[in-house]
């Protein structure tokens, strides 16, 4: 089966008042795994609910392998869906579970009645089937020795494999994943992450993932795309989100555990100053321009001593991660509330050795890896200097 | 000088060993337990001890003499043929209550779900039976199906059909009665109904929905109807124990009769008991009677409980 392309066509949808998506529109390809990525209430959940046929939205269209899908019933998209919390039914074995989509097409209303439908002329042929295809996906999932239980006799890993059964179970041409690995344990859902682009990379079939975590978007997508308040802000592969953030927030989201953000001015030789220190970075910075300079721990540069192009700081806190550690630092600023007196840089831990609380420090940007985002949040190129 | 004596003890305070800090929580345990257990006692266990005590004495109300007659009280039960009339009355009201009362208590519940406009006034006006007073509300129906001039009589004549004898034809009192029994029970039933459909997680409506579950029936077989499953057998065997328990519509609208059609259990013992003054006798039928609403409870606890809980 031909893996399906999804075309959404301004979508909007309204609760009421409050807004959850303005005018979305997104092209999936044909067997890509496309994340949708974006903090807690952006509206991610209600796209992929859209998309699945569980909510209608206010306004735009959905077409699904090319066919106009406003109108058809979830049954009737030909996805597969897998919740957060799996959605299992507790009253069926994990077998009966993941056999549930399959009855619910191939047999009638007659034939699913629970002892009469046995009776029912050719129940017994379709049953077996059932049954049989039922082994092959269980088998798939090395969940066989699992069928017969309850999902409240399974653990969340068993669940998660059961609620991809099910999901699987009838060959879907699209698959929809609402944070699945989110309930799981750190260990487990490193290893379901390997295991979940294992299955796409097999099955072939198009994936919409959401998350809210950034590692999972980077490790298994093909495409990310970032959104926020409603809107998608950026869409591109992992490499280019990462990298080339259209702005602040993206940046922001893209970075763990903090973006550090300085406020910054531009000036006539390329570079831009930081509370009157000069720091070298490549981007169109108008002269006297106010901008926001930011960069990444990882990509920042931790003096003891004052150097040229570094900015003066005073250790708050060391984190040791292990290998790295994480400094974190205030500047003298005046204005400390939205937090851009911090700067927080990620150094190897051997590093550490001579400094604690209340060390000054000097910190800068590595000068390939720091952007500067305008006033109203987007980056601003850097095409002209690079060509310079 | 003064004597100097030290504010700590010379030797550390004995470590209480395992057992002496098990009984003492035990005791602390005891003496929490202990006012809900003398409560329990003195309203319940205790007056049933007394009722069995009874059930085997020729006791009669206001009569000071008493004597042990052993199983004599059971072995006339066994021969009243009174007794097993009103037994099998019983019978057939809760046979009739029973699935009438839990179906249409589910049926309430289901739609006042799905519509949601008019949810608080059928909320309402199915809960009005449990908030009322029963004795007062059969009075009403009393009128509603009076032979001549009810309500319900008009109504069939208006319709073209012939009027009824609800309460005086001996082939339908009881059934008015029961009638009237469902119409008590479905309001808390339904309430029930929808405590249990509020707990039903959404999203196994739309697993439902993508697994191809198409309208209200296939969704109803799917997740409704299983997942109530505990909800339903909760309410089916309370429904059979306040049904077991009819007296108020029988003792105000009927008297039992005509011809003995509508004398239940607790019936035949309140006029055994507080007209007939045998006390001993009576006690024997409300034995009877404890055994059978025991038996309902440990089904619920022990049987239906285990096998429609799936997180056990
Ligand atoms: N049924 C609903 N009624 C009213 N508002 C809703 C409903 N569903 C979602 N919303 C609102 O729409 C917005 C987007 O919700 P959505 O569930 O899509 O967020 P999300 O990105 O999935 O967040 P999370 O990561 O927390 O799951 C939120 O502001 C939410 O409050
Ligand atoms: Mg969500």
């Amino acid at each position: 089966m031909q893996p399906a392309q999804v075309s959404l066509n301004g979508i909007d949808k309204r609760f009421g008042e409050p807004q959850a998506l303005r005018n979305v529109s997104l092209e999936v390809r044909g067997g890509e795994f496309l994340t949708l990525l974006g903090p807690s209430g952006c509206g991610k959940s209600t796209l992929l609910r859209i998309v699945a046929g569980l909510e209608v939205p206010s306004a735009g269209s959905i077409a699904i392998a090319g066919r106009p899908v406003d109108t058809v019933s979830p049954r009737d998209r030909g996805v597969a869906m897998v919740f957060q919390n799996y959605a299992l039914y507790p009253h069926l074995t994990a077998g009966q579970n993941i056999a549930a989509p399959l009855v619910m097409r191939r047999l009638n209303w007659w034939q699913r009645l629970p002892v009469l439908g046995r009776a029912m002329p050719g129940t017994r042929g379709l049953r077996a089937e059932i049954a049989d295809d039922v082994a092959r996906v269980a088998a798939s999932l090395n969940i066989r020795h699992l069928l017969h239980r309850r999902p409240s006799q399974l653990s969340g890993g068993q669940r998660q494999r059961v609620a991809l059964g099910r999901a699987m179970v009838r060959h879907p041409v699209l698959f929809l994943m609402d944070e699945p690995l989110a309930n799981l344990d750190s260990g487990l859902r490193a290893h379901m992450r390997a295991e979940l682009a294992t299955l796409h990379r097999r099955l072939g079939v198009t994936f919409i993932y959401v998350t809210h975590d950034q590692v999972e978007a980077m490790t298994m997508s093909d495409r990310i795309a970032v959104m926020f308040d409603g809107e998608i802000r950026q869409i591109g592969t992992p490499e280019t989100v990462f990298r080339a953030p259209v702005d602040l927030d993206v940046a922001g989201f893209m970075t763990h555990p903090h973006l550090n953000r300085w406020p910054a001015v531009g000036r006539d030789d390329g570079t831009v100053a930081v509370a009157g220190t000069p720091v070298p970075v490549i981007a169109d910075v108008p002269a006297g321009a106010g901008v926001t300079l930011a960069f990444r721990p990882e990509d920042g540069r931790l003096s003891t001593k004052s150097v040229g192009g570094f900015v003066p700081a005073t250790v708050s806190h060391i984190e040791l991660l292990g290998s790295d550690a994480l400094i974190h630092a205030r500047r003298e600023t005046a204005d400390t509330a939205d937090g851009s007196d911090r700067a927080v840089v990620r150094v190897a831990a051997d590093l550490t050795h001579g400094l604690a609380i209340g060390t000054p420090v000097w910190v800068a940007p590595d000068a390939g890896r720091a952007w500067c985002f305008g006033a109203d949040g987007a980056r601003l190129s850097d095409q002209q200097r690079r060509a310079a | 000088m003064s004597q100097v004596v030290s504010t700590l003890p010379s030797t550390p305070r004995r470590v209480p060993d395992r057992m002496a800090l098990l009984a003492e929580r035990r005791r602390a345990g005891l003496l929490l337990a202990t006012p809900a257990a003398v409560l329990l006692f003195c309203l319940s266990l205790g007056p049933s001890a007394w009722v069995i005590v009874l059930s085997f004495t020729d006791y009669r109300l206001g009569v000071t003499a008493l004597n042990f007659v052993g199983l004599d009280n059971y072995a006339e039960l066994a021969r009243d043929p009174h007794f097993w009339n009103s037994l099998r009355n019983t019978a057939v009201y809760v046979a009739v209550v029973v699935p009438g009362a839990v179906l249409s208590g589910l049926g309430a519940a289901l739609l006042i779900e799905s519509r949601s406009r008019l949810r608080q006034f059928y909320r309402v006006s199915y809960f009005m039976p449990v908030a009322g007073t029963l004795v007062a509300l059969a009075t009403a129906w009393e009128v509603i199906l009076h032979p001549s001039f009810g309500l319900a009589n008009l109504m069939l004549e208006g319709l073209g059909l012939s009027r009824m004898r609800f309460f005086s034809d001996p082939d339908m009192a009881l059934l008015t009665l029961a009638g009237i029994g469902i119409w008590e029970l479905v309001g808390f039933n339904m309430v029930l109904f929808l405590a249990g459909l509020s707990t039903i997680p959404r999203d196994l409506y739309e697993a439902a929905a993508i697994d191809g579950a198409q309208g209200g029936l296939d969704r109803f077989r799917l997740v409704t109807w299983p997942m109530l499953g505990p909800v339903t057998m909760f309410v089916i065997v309370l429904t059979a124990i306040r049904a077991f328990r009819v007296f108020e519509t029988v003792a105000v609208l009927t008297q039992g009769g005509p011809n003995r059609s509508t004398d239940v259990l607790l019936y035949t013992l309140f006029t055994e008991g507080f007209r007939y003054f045998r006390t001993g006798y009576a006690s024997a039928i409300a034995v009877v009677f404890l055994l059978v609403t025991v038996t309902l409870t440990l089904l619920q606890t022990r049987v239906f409980d285990r096998r429609v809980n799936y997180d056990r």
